[in-house]
């Protein structure tokens, strides 16, 4: 444990000495402070019913040409809105949903808006219906599933809505987000719900870090460890201690992983608790990005590790480890896509099959752990399928091998050639 | 001497590098120190003094032949238990501290946590490094790197310390602090190897030197028994004595070496000598002095590295 301790906080103040610590720490400071700037606002169903009822006169349509507004002058009275009781008449599918009596100004408002409507539709000759079905479709479109709409008897310009939602994240405008401290607002409707919401935005930030920015600066950052102990002068006072030539080599390759863990934890935990802040979300399975993107980086340290000590040079071995994963993303990515390259030549498959065997997999390591976050928290396919823009069909037993046998492939050869060679 | 009071013992030791060159750096070398015995191992450059030390600490493998430290093949891991290693040229990390190399070489070297703290300030207080122990090496001068270096060998309390080279590049205020540390080093009855190119430093210091020249173990012995050299004798001549005259000389003495105007000959009887003065008089040199009976090491030095670059 000396030993491995030794190397560890070695391997520590070395990051801190390369700035690589100023460089991660900077990068976690801005992930963190984007969660601390998001803000998620939610209103009450009630409120949404009321807010739904008085757009009623605005109009918007999507076409070719873009979206159209317009705005008739509509202005029910509303009264409170509240619980739909037993005794208030309606049907019994609509029990526990909200009631809200609105008044008009003058007889056949709502007729005139209906028709309105037709002409903003650009269907003059469309016959105007029963305006309180009218009425039912405009707040469906809204996202309330059942609903009733009817007349006072007592008073011909008073109307009453009996409305229920099932599924609060289909009401529009239900959800509002805003990002930066409140310079940039999300659209009106995200239509998630604040979990949905807060694993939309962990998954954002789990493909940041287990992707393009995470990676390439883990890399570069630990690229210079292992040939900066190789160097020649330093090697020396390390080889001549009571310490074998495989040990010292995978503990360095620890100190790397070491270090990169240390940084995870700092940047998954930091943003966990910003956004636990900010949105009350506190579910810890956020967390498991962390192990997850230090599995990533153990797998593609490994070839690093193997060049470093081939070449002794922190540029090379820098440019092997980004080599290695660009080239191994092309080749899975391609692989899958075309189907194994079913329809081409046996020679070309046959080829292919063996290149996607070898390479390692790390792609479907972040697929592995963006998955479970979500079916831990949504539930099932539908869940996975809602949130990422591509399912991937995996054997995930001979991903994980092969990538697992590349990596020991990888740290096995370094081992020989550093055992073998004069120093 | 037998092999159980031996420190270092290496038979036959040979090695040729691999690559193009295919250097032969090592050409069967056998030696041994005993315990307690400061060695002087000297050599030219590429002589394959620092070969033979990598060798021992299994920074470098033997191509054939053996080598122990301290009774253990020099291959097994805790063979460098007790060993520490100057090397020539070493560099610390830029990153490390005085006080954080020592502490990182002593966890290496498997030291624990309460002797670490007790060795430590002690080392840096021997070396003179106390107060710049908090600051970072790159600042560190030639000299101080240098005795920092002879502080991390020394962490693990080792009986065999290995320094290749301990005072090169060092100014002569810190060579002689250096000298001091080891003459206090060996007043502890640690083993030492020394590889140096300094003879004067290493007469001062060893009790038994070897000269290795073109990876042969070309002389060896105490410096008592270097340097007391029956019939030889040192002429001073007005003149360089040329190769012609060096020739004719030896037809008469069994050793001939120039060195400027020195002429130094070894003769097995005086009569010879007198024959060697009549040739060079009859040369027309000028004989300005003589002197005889032992020669110095640096003498001892030249003179074989000459003769085993003649044969």
């Amino acid at each position: 444990m000396n030993v491995l301790g030794a190397i560890l906080k070695d391997s520590f103040h070395e990051a801190r000495d390369r700035r690589a610590l100023f460089v991660v720490g900077l990068m976690a400071c801005l992930a963190i402070a984007f969660c601390l700037g998001l803000s998620f606002h939610e209103r009450d169903e009630s409120e949404l019913l009321a807010l739904h009822l008085s757009r009623l006169g605005k109009f918007e349509k999507q076409s070719s040409g873009g979206q159209f507004l317009q705005s008739v002058g509509f202005e029910p009275r509303l009264e409170p809105t509240r619980r739909i009781l037993p005794d208030d008449g309606f049907d019994p599918s609509l029990a526990g949903g909200w009631t809200l009596g609105f008044s008009v100004v003058k007889e056949g408002e709502l007729e005139s808006l209906q028709k309105a409507w037709i002409e903003f539709r650009g269907r003059k000759n469309e016959e105007a219906g029963d305006p309180l079905r009218w009425v039912e479709q405009q707040l469906r479109v809204q996202g309330w599933q059942k609903l009733a709409v009817r007349r006072d008897p007592a008073d011909p310009l008073r109307y009453e809505v009996g409305a229920l939602c099932t599924r609060k994240e289909r009401l529009s405008g239900a959800y509002r987000a805003s990002i930066f401290f409140g310079l940039v607002q999300t659209d009106d409707e995200i239509n998630r719900s604040r979990e949905e919401f807060v694993l939309s935005i962990q998954l954002v930030l789990a493909g940041a870090l287990l992707g393009a920015i995470g990676i390439f600066v883990s890399l570069l950052t630990c690229a210079g460890f292992v040939p900066s102990m190789l160097t020649k002068g330093t090697l020396d006072l390390a080889l001549a201690r009571p310490v074998g030539r495989t040990r010292l080599l995978l503990y360095k390759y620890l100190g790397g992983l070491w270090f990169i863990a240390i940084t995870s934890v700092v940047v998954v935990g930091g943003t966990w608790a910003a956004l636990a802040l900010r949105t009350g979300v506190t579910d810890l399975r956020y967390l498991v990005m962390a192990p997850v993107s230090i599995a990533i980086f153990a797998v593609l340290y490994a070839p690093l590790v193997l060049v470093g000590v081939i070449t002794r040079s922190a540029n090379v071995a820098g440019l092997a480890g980004l080599g290695v994963w660009w080239a191994s993303s092309l080749i899975v990515t391609s692989y899958e896509l075309t189907s194994g390259f079913a329809e081409y030549s046996a020679g070309v498959r046959g080829s292919m099959q063996a290149l996607y065997t070898v390479v390692p997999k790390t792609s479907h390591i972040a697929d592995l752990g963006q998955r479970w976050l979500i079916e831990a928290r949504l539930g099932g396919a539908e869940g996975v399928g809602r949130m990422l823009d591509e399912v991937r069909q995996v054997d995930w037993a001979f991903s994980l091998g092969t990538t697992a046998a590349f990596t020991a492939a990888c740290l096995a050869l370094a081992c020989w050639w550093f055992r073998r060679a004069d120093y | 001497m037998g092999a159980v009071d031996l420190a270092i013992e290496v038979r036959g030791l040979e090695k040729r590098y691999r690559g193009k060159r295919g250097v032969h750096a090592l050409r069967g070398v056998d030696l041994g120190v005993a315990r307690g015995e400061i060695y002087g191992l000297l050599g030219r450059n590429g002589a394959g003094k620092t070969t033979l030390v990598k060798i021992l600490l299994d920074i470098v493998r033997a191509s054939a032949g053996s080598a122990a430290l301290l009774g253990e093949p020099s291959r097994a891991v805790h063979a460098r238990r007790r060993v520490g290693y100057l090397p020539e040229d070493h560099r610390f990390p830029d990153y490390q501290t005085g006080l954080s190399a020592m502490e990182f070489y002593a966890r290496l070297s498997d030291v624990s946590r309460v002797e670490r703290k007790r060795r430590v300030p002690e080392l840096l207080e021997l070396v003179g490094l106390k107060d710049a122990a908090a600051r970072k090496v790159r600042g560190y001068s030639k000299g101080m790197k240098q005795r920092l270096g002879l502080a991390q060998a020394l962490v693990h309390d080792p009986a065999v310390l290995f320094l290749d080279e301990p005072t090169d590049g060092v100014d002569p205020v810190g060579r002689a602090e250096i000298r001091d540390v080891l003459l206090r080093v060996r007043g502890e009855g640690r083993t030492i190897f020394l590889n140096s190119h300094l003879l004067s430093e290493v007469e001062q210091i060893c009790d038994r030197v070897g000269i290795l020249e073109a990876g042969r173990l070309a002389r060896e012995g105490t410096i008592e028994e270097l340097t007391r050299v029956s019939g030889a004798w040192k002429l001073e001549l007005d003149r360089e004595a040329d190769v012609a005259m060096q020739e004719r000389l030896r037809a008469h003495a069994l050793r001939v070496a120039t060195h400027g105007r020195e002429l130094h000959l070894e003769v097995a009887e005086e009569a010879a000598l007198d024959r060697c003065v009549d040739l060079l008089r009859e040369q027309r040199y000028g004989l300005r002095g003589l002197s005889g009976g032992r020669a110095s090491l640096e003498q001892v030095f030249l003179a074989t590295v000459e003769e085993e670059v003649r044969s």
